[in-house]
């Protein structure tokens, strides 16, 4: 009995090298991964039965949907008063943003802001990324932030009309058809 | 048992026993010698199978707890920047850069007349990792001129961010993880000459190191040598105590050699790198020379030369006797004892070592790396990390944790807090050290604090008032009681008249409640705005009583405060306790436009293996109309021009409008000023730890601070456009009526649109005649009131 143990204990004490040596980790079970950027998760009652595009992930290049002609339409340029730094930060986000990197963009565009806060058309830019996330209250609240802060009607109808566009996936008719009033009116 | 046998046999048969018995024993004695030998060698087996799997999970599992590591905001330089040569340098100092001739290596700068050139470190940010980097930093005029990279002109440049603090218990192991590839080969070098020649051809143990160490501490009467190889030093460390038994040497020899079975060299020598012990600040363990490096010389490991790493090798052999700060002598000797080592070894050519032995040791300046640089700061950190992590991940996951904070702008505010008390108490004759002060500083429309100030010792983690200086906030409250107002514009505008007069609130199971005003005067029908800037506490506690204390507690909820609030009448007057970070909270709403916005101290968080965990963007929401917020903001405006700021005569940045309320207590007890002016809101509180009184108004106290800190910021003038509702209308402010150019005190003010009034005033209404009397009497009398 006492022979057959041995070789049994040695074979135990090798068997970690039957599985060769394992990269070590510090990731096991490690904190949780957040994001205060998405909407909570629950979600607004859709009145009119359709449903909201999805939120394309990060790492999506070139995801393509549909959206409504306000946020279809280029978004309007940063003015060329603007620093060469800001409209380098912009142009960065309008690539991320078309290639679907949202976060991305956001991050530039939060950059351009911490430079120039009070550009509007970095704000406008900033509410087309949280509507393309599907962030739509975040949309409505920062147009309306970037609406507070330009007189300039292009720009304006712009806000307006992204607005409207967003009340329009959150449901709210009622709201969207004020919006839309606002926008057409200049 | 033994004895059992024998006894029961002689029972049996008693005569052929004695022969059998005593061939018995013997037989019995050989097998109580072969069990207790398997029996020795099972438990030895399976101690050693005990100790292999001790091994494998410590090596395999969570290796060390590593604390969270806090980092200050990257610098963005672009053109245009409020910038001079000295605050870039003094920036990449910090960062632990090198001043050289030529910037030809990442980690360096060099200066030039106005430019600097810089080689920036590579660097893994939230969104995207960024190369290491050459390029100009030109200036002008205290400002960024021009940004030159290799391939022409920069838009724009992020150095790196500073790591400034460490989420950890009081007594705490700290070290920076690095891969073995990160590691200069020089080290690794010089690390084998001293402490394991023989280490890529032992099997963890190294019997003529062994047998060479025995004999020295033989000769020497007394232990000179360890003879412990690398892998039997790093078992030390990681899996025993520090006894000097020879059975814990056989058992470190024993999972010394386990270690080798399961591991390769390259695992167990990275291993060993962030293993290693290096010294002791305070409660803090230095651990790895990655953290070593930043420990003592500032900079990263990888651009550690030659004599720094054989520094932080020759310190493995005892931290404390051979500490570069304290005993700089023996630290050197025992480098270039290091360094002749790998000359011997050919390791190095004899002009290298000649060359590093000329070498200063080079170690930073003791303080360089404090265990935190801004404990105040780090608080509110900690304060927002712990909602969304669990302590333990906080104190071992190695998380990078990205902060708002702006070393630029928190030594202003820093250095204005102690400069400014000292001068108060000269001025008022107070003793030193009496007064206390915190400040809290925020981006105005995205909520980033960059600057938090807790005290007048702001290296000293003590009492962070800012965050738990809990004080009656006085007349800081009152725009709260405006803004209920003004939301009303068919009952109130800013010509409205209030009554500044006696008054008197019965209260059940209290005394009545009599507001006066701070210079113990009555002022009759004052005009709203007026009683604002001026502050007067009974018109303002009559106007809340008007709107409703109710009403005005749904504003400041809108605004941010989120503390139990009492619906007393005192509420109108800011008898409620606030930290000054909520106040700044309060104030963020106003200065960000009516847009809330929650304050910030963290941008982003990352893994240890530098994938992003949590992000904290920014979001609005718009609490207040444009119309009533504009009114509000022109009134505030007010304050600092004709109101209880008007002592603000600096002009910031060349007349960047100010927006501000000052707030003083009781008999002086708290001094507070909160404003906003360009892109900065900053909050500012002076009292006295014992609440005892000052002396100081909200004024004479906080606002100075305020200013000291506001003038020195990169204050760009905003440019709110007047909301489209709101119109200019020229007002009588004496009656509140619609004036013309015949009334001499008429102003313009803005107007929510159909809210101005329609009645003219007097000077106003009279007949055309009596008008041009009017003016001619204006005119002769202006004519002798000129001073």
């Amino acid at each position: 009995m006492t022979r057959c143990l041995i070789p049994l204990l040695v074979l135990a004490m090798f068997t970690g090298c039957a599985t060769g040596p394992r990269a070590p980790t510090l990731e096991r079970g490690g904190p949780p991964v957040i994001d205060r950027s998405q909407p909570p998760p629950a979600a607004v009652p859709r009145v009119d039965g359709r449903t909201p595009p999805p939120t394309a992930p990060e790492s999506s290049p070139g995801a393509k949907r549909r959206l409504p002609a306000g946020v279809e339409s280029p978004p309007p340029p940063v003015s060329v008063l603007a620093k060469p730094a800001v409209i380098n930060l912009a142009r960065a986000a309008d690539q991320a943003s078309a290639e679907g990197r949202y976060a991305t963009a956001a991050s530039s565009l939060e950059r351009a802001l911490r430079i120039e806060p009070h550009n509007a058309s970095l704000w406008h830019k900033l509410a087309r990324v949280r509507y393309q996330q599907a962030q739509y209250d975040q949309a409505v609240q920062l147009a309306s932030k970037a609406n507070t802060l330009t007189r300039q009607s292009l720009l304006r109808t712009a806000n307006w009309q992204l607005i409207a566009d967003a009340y329009d996936r959150l449901g709210d008719e009622g709201k969207a058809r004020a919006a839309r009033a606002q926008a057409l009116d200049r | 048992m033994p004895k059992r046998r024998p006894r029961s046999s002689s029972r049996a048969k008693q005569r052929p026993a004695a022969r059998r018995t005593r061939r018995g024993s013997a037989s019995w004695l050989r097998w109580a010698v072969s069990r207790t030998l398997v029996l020795s060698l099972v438990s030895f087996l399976a101690y050693v199978v005990y100790l292999d799997i001790t091994i494998r999970n410590r090596f395999e599992g969570e290796r060390w707890p590593v604390p969270a590591h806090v980092y200050t905001r990257p610098l963005e330089l672009y053109q245009g920047l409020r910038l001079d040569r000295t605050r870039l340098v003094g920036e990449l100092d910090e960062l632990g850069y090198r001043r050289r001739d030529r910037a030809e290596q990442t980690g360096s700068y060099a200066l030039g007349k106005d430019r600097v050139d810089v080689y920036a470190r590579p660097f893994v940010f939230w969104d995207t990792p960024r190369a290491a980097q050459r390029f100009t930093v030109s200036f002008e005029a205290g400002r960024v001129r021009g940004l030159a990279g290799r391939g022409g002109q920069l838009g724009l440049v992020r150095l790196e961010p500073r790591l400034f603090g460490s989420v950890s218990p009081a007594r705490h192991e700290d070290r920076h993880l690095v891969s073995l590839d990160r590691v200069p080969k020089h080290l690794i070098a010089a690390l084998l000459a001293v402490e394991d020649r023989q280490f890529f051809q032992h099997h963890g143990i190294d019997p003529r190191g062994l047998a060479r160490a025995l004999w020295a501490n033989l000769t020497a009467g007394e232990v000179v040598q360890g003879g412990s190889t690398v892998t039997q030093q790093l078992v030390k460390n990681f899996y025993l105590n520090a006894e000097r038994t020879v059975r814990r040497k056989l058992v470190e020899m024993l999972m010394a050699t386990l270690l080798e079975i399961h591991y390769e060299k390259r695992e167990i020598l990275e291993a060993y790198v962030n293993e290693v012990y290096l010294g002791q600040a305070g409660h803090r363990a230095i651990h790895g020379f990655g953290l070593g490096s930043v420990f003592y010389f500032g900079r990263p490991l990888a651009e550690l030369n030659l004599p720094e790493t054989a520094m932080l090798v020759g310190l493995v052999k005892g931290p404390s006797h051979y500490h570069p700060r304290r005993h700089p002598q023996r630290a050197r000797q025992r480098r270039d004892l290091v360094l002749a080592q790998m000359l011997e070894l050919g390791l190095i050519d004899e002009s290298a070592a000649q060359r590093a032995t000329r070498a200063t040791l080079g170690v930073a300046e003791a303080g360089a790396q404090p265990a935190t640089a801004y404990p105040a700061f780090l608080d509110f950190v900690r304060l927002q990390l712990r909602r969304d992590y669990r302590e333990r991940d906080l104190r071992a996951e190695g998380l990078r944790v990205f902060t708002t904070l702006d070393p630029l702008v928190q030594q202003v505010a820093e250095t204005a807090v102690r400069t400014r008390l000292a001068a108060l108490e000269r001025a008022r004759q107070l003793a030193p050290g009496q007064l206390e002060a915190a400040a809290v500083v925020v981006r105005r429309d995205s909520g980033e604090v960059v600057a938090l100030v807790g005290g007048r010792q702001p290296g000293f983690a003590g009492f962070n008032r800012a965050l738990d200086a809990r004080r009656p906030v006085g007349s800081l409250i009152k725009p709260a009681v405006y803004l209920a107002a003004l939301e009303q514009p068919r009952r109130f505008t800013l010509a409205t008249l209030l009554e500044d007069t006696p008054l008197r609130v019965e209260q059940r199971g209290s005394p009545a409640w009599t507001p006066s005003n701070y210079d113990r005067r009555f002022h009759g029908p004052t005009p709203l705005i007026h009683a604002l800037a001026r502050s007067y506490n009974v018109a303002t506690a009559r106007l809340g009583l008007e709107v409703g204390v109710d009403r005005v507690i749904g504003v400041l909820r809108r605004l941010g405060v989120d503390r139990e609030l009492q619906p007393l009448p005192s509420l109108l007057l800011g008898a409620v306790d606030m930290a000054p970070v909520e106040v700044a909270q309060l104030y963020l709403t106003l200065a960000g436009n009516g847009f809330r916005t929650p304050l910030r101290s963290i941008s982003s968080v990352l893994s240890q293996a530098e994938q992003p965990l949590a992000r904290y963007p920014l979001s609005v929401e718009q609490v207040v109309e444009p119309g009533p917020m504009a009114l509000l903001d022109y009134a505030l405006q007010e304050v600092v021009r004709t109101g209880t700021g008007r002592t603000l005569t600096r002009r910031l940045n060349g007349g960047v409008p100010v927006s501000g309320k000052t707030g003083t207590t009781d008999d002086f007890r708290d001094s507070w000023f909160a404003g906003y002016a360009g892109d900065y809101l900053t909050v500012v509180w002076v009292g006295r730890d014992d609440n005892q009184p000052t002396g100081l108004s909200g004024a004479a106290g906080a606002m100075t601070i305020w200013t000291e800190i506001m003038d020195r910021l990169d204050l760009q003038a905003s440019a709110t456009p007047r909301p489209a509702d709101i119109e200019q209308v020229l007002i009588d402010l004496e009656t509140g009526g619609l004036a013309d150019t015949g009334c001499r005190d008429a102003v313009l003010l803005p107007f929510i649109a159909g809210s101005a009034p329609s009645r003219p005033a007097p000077c106003a209404a009279a007949p055309a005649a009596s008008k041009v009397r009017g003016r001619l009497r204006n005119w002769i009398k202006r004519l002798f009131d000129r001073p």
